[in-house]
C-alpha cells in the first residue's frame, strides 16, 4: 500500500465526484433544454449542507449518527481499492473486496433507511435491499468476466493481461450489462426506486439533515465514481491498452477522466430518456441482465480455457 | 325503469311525494319535498332514473323562516336538466336524514354541512369532520348567519381525529399533508401490506379559508368574480365564469356575442394550460423530468398568449357581470392565431414521443382503476369520468357561451385506468386548441360589454362549467341590496376525489402518486382557498403524535 497515493486518491475522490455530480446534472439540464446548474452547484449543495447543525429524528438514536459516516468510509474504501490516476491501486484488494464494498454500502443505505424510523426510510430501505439484490449478481458476474479473460482477480493484472491481446467480443457485451449496472447501483432514474422523490420523498435520506445527509449523499457520489472507474477496464475490448494510455501516450490521466465523463453522459442520457422503473419492471430488467451476463461469462470461461482455472 | 323520453315526463315521475313544484327557468325545476322523503325521492331519481349528482347546499334561512334549507342539485346530462330537490329542516329539530346509503357521492356534502350549519346526517356511516380543524369548538358553525365572518373560536386544544382502522395487521404509511408528489395539503393514510394498498382513509380541510362565508358577509356582486377567480391557481376563470353565469341566469341578461366569444377563448385557452401542466406534473410522478420540462415549455407560449389578451399570465380579471373587461384587437387575434398555430405544432410532435416511450406509458397503463360503474355511482366528472367511458361533458350537455357554435369532439377512453385519462386529457388539449382557432377566426363583431340594471332577491341560479378537471357548479341564492345570500362552490375535485379509495386499493405505494395526480386534485378549489385570510389562524396540520400513532408496529 502507497499512502501518498492512497491520500492523493481520497482527495481525488471527494473532489471530483461532486464535479461529476454537477456535470450530470449539467447535461440533464441541457438534454432537456434547460440552461441548468453551474458544474459547481453540487459543490455548493454539500458546503451549504456541512455548514448546518445536525438534526437527528428522536426515533433515529445512535446509530442514525453512525450509518451516514460509515457509508461515506465504506465508499472511499471502494474507491481506493480500483487504480485511477495510477495503473497500481493505492490499496491492494482487487476486484472481491471491490464486490464486498459496493454490497456493504448498498445495505448500509438500507440499515440508515430502518434506523430513522420514518415509514418512508424503512420502505426506501426495504427497496434498497431489493434493488442490491438483483443488481449486485449482474455486476458480480460481469466483473467475473473481466477477471476470467484478465487471468487475474487484482486490477493491475488484468490490466497487464488484457491489453495486448486480441479483441475481447464477450467483454463488449459485459460492459454494456456493467454500464446498466451502474445505472441501477448509482440510483439514479430508471433506478431511483429506493430514493423515488415523487413516492418516497428521498427514501433511506428521508429524516436526515445537515452535516449527515452531507455524508450520505456524498458516500453515494464517491460510490458512483468508484463504479464508474471500474468501467474503464472493459473498454480494452474495443482499445488495446486503453487502461494504460500508451494509445495517446500519455500517462492513464486522459484514459481515466475520459472515461468518467462518457460515463456521467450515459447516466444522464438514461435519466433524461426513462421514467422510473417499478420495482417489478427493474426485477424483469435484472432478470435478463443477469441471464446475459451469465451466458457471455461462460463463452468466455469456454473459449479462454487457460483462464482463471 | 326507462328514462323519460322528455323532460317534462321526466318531471312528472319525479312529482312524486313532491310538496311542490316550481319552473324556475328553461330546463330548470324545483321540487320542494319533506326531508323524510328525501331518502326515497333522491334514490330514485337517482338510481332509476340516471341522474347526475351535482352538488348539495345547505343554507341558514332562520331570519326569513326559522328552518335550514337543503338543496339537493341533480343533473340529467342527455337533456340538459337541472332539477333542484328542496327539503326543509326546522331549527329545534336540526337533523337530516342521510342519502349516502343510496347515494354514495353524498358522503361529503353531508359532512360539510355538518361541520357549517351543524345539522346531523342520520344514517351517515361516518359523519367524522371534512374541513373545520380538529381542535374546532362544538357548537360552533361557521356558515350559520349569527356567526360573524372575522370570529376565531378558542381552540379545543384537542386533535383526535378519528381515522379508520383496519382489523388486519398491516403498516400505516401517512401521505401527506406535506408531501413531494403533491402541491397542496391533503392527508391520505394508506393501509400498505408489503408494498400494496389495502385500504386507505383521507383527511382534508387544511386549506379551508371560508370564501363563501366572505362573500356573503362582506361582498357585493361585482366584487365576487375577483375572489371567485382566486379560488384557484389553474382554473381561476371557470369559477369566475360559473359564478357570473348563475348571476346572468337571474338577471336575466342578453350578454353580447363577442363577448361570450371571447369568454369561450379564455376558458379553452385555460384548459390547454391546464392540461399540459398536468401532463408535465405526471410526468414528473413517474420520474419522467425531461416530459415535465418540456409540456411546461410548450406550456409557456400558452401563458404568453394569456398575457397578451388579458394583461395577465394567468386568465384573471377578464370577466365581469354583463361581458368581460377587455376586447381582443385585430393585432392581437392575428398573433394568437400564429401562437395557436406554433402551439399545436409543437404539441403534436411532443405527445408523438411521449406517448411512444415505454417506460412512461407503462407506468401509467393498468393502474388506478376505476370501474364504468363506479364512475356512475359517485358522480364523477370531468377527464375522470371519460377515463371511464362517462360520456359527460357540460360544454356539450348544457351548452354555455359560443360552444353551440363551435365544433369539437368530446374524447372518451373505455379503459378506467391512468393511461386512459392522461389519453383523453391529451387529445382535449388538440380539441381545445381547434376550439380557439376556431373562434378566433369566427368572432362576431360588435360590444363586449352589457349592463344589469336588477338582480331580483331570493332567487336561484345555477352556474354549470367544464373546467380542465371536470364540471364546476356553482350555486346561488341572490340576497338584497346587490349581495349573494349563498354562494355554494362545488370544485370538480369535490366529486373526484372521493373515489381516490377506489383507485388507490390493490395498487402499490409506488403507483400512488400518479393514481391521486391522475384526478388532477385541486385542493384549494375543493376547499375555496382565497388569498384574503380569514380563519386560517385556526388551521391546523396534523401533529406529530398524530401522524405516527400505530406507525410502528
Amino acid at each position: 500500500m502507497n499512502l501518498a497515493l492512497l491520500v492523493l486518491n481520497l482527495v481525488l475522490a471527494v473532489l471530483l465526484a461532486p464535479i461529476l455530480d454537477g456535470l450530470r446534472r449539467k447535461l440533464t439540464a441541457r438534454l432537456q433544454n434547460r440552461v441548468g446548474p453551474p458544474i459547481l452547484q453540487t459543490w455548493y449543495d454539500l458546503l451549504k449542507l456541512f455548514r448546518k447543525e445536525t438534526l437527528l429524528p428522536e426515533t433515529g438514536g445512535f446509530l442514525a449518527m453512525i450509518v451516514p459516516v460509515t457509508t461515506f468510509t465504506v465508499s472511499l474504501s471502494m474507491f481506493a481499492v480500483v487504480p485511477t490516476i495510477t495503473v497500481e491501486p493505492p490499496m491492494e484488494g482487487g476486484i472481491i473486496v471491490f464486490i464486498h464494498l459496493a454490497v456493504l454500502s448498498a445495505f448500509l443505505l438500507a440499515i440508515a433507511g430502518s434506523v430513522s424510523g420514518n415509514p418512508y426510510g424503512i420502505v426506501g430501505g426495504s427497496r434498497e435491499v431489493i434493488l442490491a439484490t438483483i443488481v449486485e449478481p449482474s455486476i458480480i458476474v460481469s466483473l467475473t468476466n473481466l477477471a476470467v479473460l484478465g487471468r487475474s482477480m487484482f486490477f493491475e493484472e488484468i490490466t497487464e493481461n488484457i491489453q495486448t491481446g486480441d479483441l475481447y467480443p464477450w467483454l463488449a457485451v459485459a460492459m454494456i450489462v456493467y454500464f446498466v449496472c451502474i445505472i441501477a447501483e448509482g440510483g439514479r432514474i430508471p433506478f431511483d426506486i429506493p430514493e423515488a422523490e415523487s413516492e418516497l420523498t428521498g427514501g433511506p435520506m428521508v429524516e436526515f439533515s445537515g452535516k449527515l445527509l452531507a455524508f450520505m449523499k456524498l458516500g453515494e457520489l464517491v460510490r458512483a465514481i468508484a463504479l464508474y472507474s471500474v468501467a474503464r477496464f472493459f473498454v480494452n475490448a474495443f482499445i488495446p491498452s486503453y487502461v494504460i494510455g500508451d494509445w495517446l501516450s500519455f500517462a492513464p490521466l486522459l484514459p481515466y477522466f475520459l472515461t468518467m465523463v462518457i460515463c456521467t453522459l450515459v447516466v444522464s442520457l438514461a435519466e433524461s430518456m426513462n421514467a422510473r422503473f417499478r420495482l417489478f419492471e427493474a426485477t424483469k430488467l435484472s432478470g435478463y441482465l443477469l441471464v446475459v451476463s451469465s451466458v457471455t461469462l461462460i463463452l468466455s470461461l469456454l473459449t479462454n480455457s487457460g483462464g482463471l482455472m | 325503469m326507462a328514462l323519460p323520453d322528455s323532460v317534462e315526463q321526466l318531471i312528472e315521475v319525479l312529482k312524486g311525494k313532491a310538496l311542490k313544484c316550481t319552473r324556475i327557468r328553461e330546463k330548470m325545476w324545483m321540487l320542494e319535498v319533506k326531508k323524510e322523503d328525501l331518502p326515497h325521492a333522491l334514490d330514485h331519481a337517482y338510481n332509476n332514473l340516471n341522474g347526475q349528482f351535482m352538488t348539495m347546499v345547505g343554507t341558514d334561512d332562520r331570519s326569513e323562516a326559522n328552518d335550514f334549507l337543503l338543496d339537493y342539485i341533480l343533473g340529467w346530462h342527455e337533456k340538459g336538466a337541472v332539477v333542484i330537490f328542496r327539503a326543509r329542516v326546522r331549527t329545534e329539530d336540526g337533523s337530516f336524514p342521510s342519502i349516502t346509503s343510496h347515494v354514495a357521492c353524498a358522503d361529503w356534502y353531508e359532512r360539510e354541512v355538518k361541520d357549517f350549519l351543524g345539522l346531523n346526517p342520520v344514517g351517515h356511516h361516518r359523519p367524522t369532520k371534512l374541513f373545520l380543524p380538529d381542535d374546532w369548538p362544538e357548537g360552533s358553525y361557521p356558515l350559520r348567519r349569527d356567526y360573524t365572518y372575522d370570529l376565531r373560536p378558542p381552540s379545543t386544544g384537542k386533535e383526535d381525529y378519528p381515522f379508520s382502522v383496519l382489523d388486519k395487521k398491516v403498516s400505516v404509511i401517512p401521505y401527506g399533508p406535506y408531501h413531494f408528489a403533491m402541491d397542496e395539503p391533503m392527508h391520505f393514510r394508506f393501509f400498505v401490506d408489503g408494498e400494496r394498498i389495502v385500504d386507505t382513509d383521507f383527511r382534508g380541510g387544511f386549506n379551508y379559508r371560508g370564501v363563501e362565508k366572505l362573500a356573503e358577509a362582506k361582498l357585493d356582486y361585482a366584487k365576487i368574480p375577483f375572489i371567485a377567480e382566486r379560488i384557484c391557481g389553474i382554473c381561476g376563470f371557470t369559477h369566475s365564469e360559473c359564478f357570473v353565469q348563475a348571476i346572468e341566469g337571474v338577471a336575466e341578461v342578453d350578454i353580447p356575442e363577442r363577448a361570450k366569444w371571447i369568454r369561450t377563448i379564455l376558458l379553452e385557452i385555460e384548459r390547454v394550460h391546464s392540461h399540459l401542466l398536468w401532463l408535465g406534473v405526471a410526468s414528473h410522478l413517474v420520474g419522467f423530468d425531461s416530459g415535465f420540462m418540456q409540456f411546461w415549455r410548450v406550456r409557456e407560449k400558452i401563458m404568453l398568449l394569456a398575457e397578451m389578451l388579458t394583461g395577465n399570465r394567468k386568465t384573471y380579471g377578464m370577466i365581469t357581470l354583463g361581458g368581460v373587461r377587455r376586447d381582443i384587437s385585430e393585432d392581437k387575434r392575428k398573433e394568437s392565431l400564429r401562437l395557436i398555430s406554433e402551439v399545436t405544432r409543437e404539441y403534436k410532435e411532443l405527445i408523438e414521443s411521449v406517448t411512444s416511450l415505454q417506460t412512461f406509458v407503462g407506468r401509467l397503463k393498468g393502474v388506478g382503476l376505476l370501474s364504468k360503474e363506479d364512475a356512475r355511482r359517485y358522480s364523477v366528472v370531468g377527464p375522470v369520468a371519460r377515463g371511464s367511458g362517462v360520456s359527460a361533458d357540460v360544454r356539450r350537455d348544457y351548452p354555455y357561451e359560443a360552444y353551440s357554435h363551435l365544433d369539437f369532439d368530446i374524447p372518451v377512453a373505455s379503459e378506467g385506468d391512468v393511461l386512459a385519462r392522461t389519453i383523453v386529457r391529451a387529445h382535449e388539449v388538440l380539441e381545445a386548441l381547434s376550439i380557439i382557432e376556431q373562434a378566433l377566426s369566427s368572432i362576431p363583431n360588435g360590444p363586449v360589454q352589457s349592463y344589469l340594471n336588477y338582480i331580483p332577491a331570493e332567487k336561484i341560479g345555477v352556474g354549470l362549467v367544464e373546467a380542465p378537471r371536470g364540471t364546476d357548479v356553482h350555486f346561488v341564492i341572490t340576497g338584497k341590496d346587490n349581495t349573494v345570500y349563498r354562494w355554494r362552490v362545488r370544485a370538480p375535485t369535490y366529486a373526484n376525489l372521493q373515489v381516490a379509495r377506489i383507485m388507490l386499493i390493490g395498487h402499490t405505494l409506488a403507483d400512488a402518486p400518479v393514481i391521486i395526480g391522475s384526478i388532477d386534485p385541486c385542493i384549494s378549489c375543493m376547499e375555496r382557498a382565497t388569498v384574503i385570510d380569514v380563519n386560517s389562524g385556526n388551521e391546523r396540520t396534523f401533529s406529530r403524535k398524530a401522524c405516527w400513532q400505530g406507525e410502528m408496529k
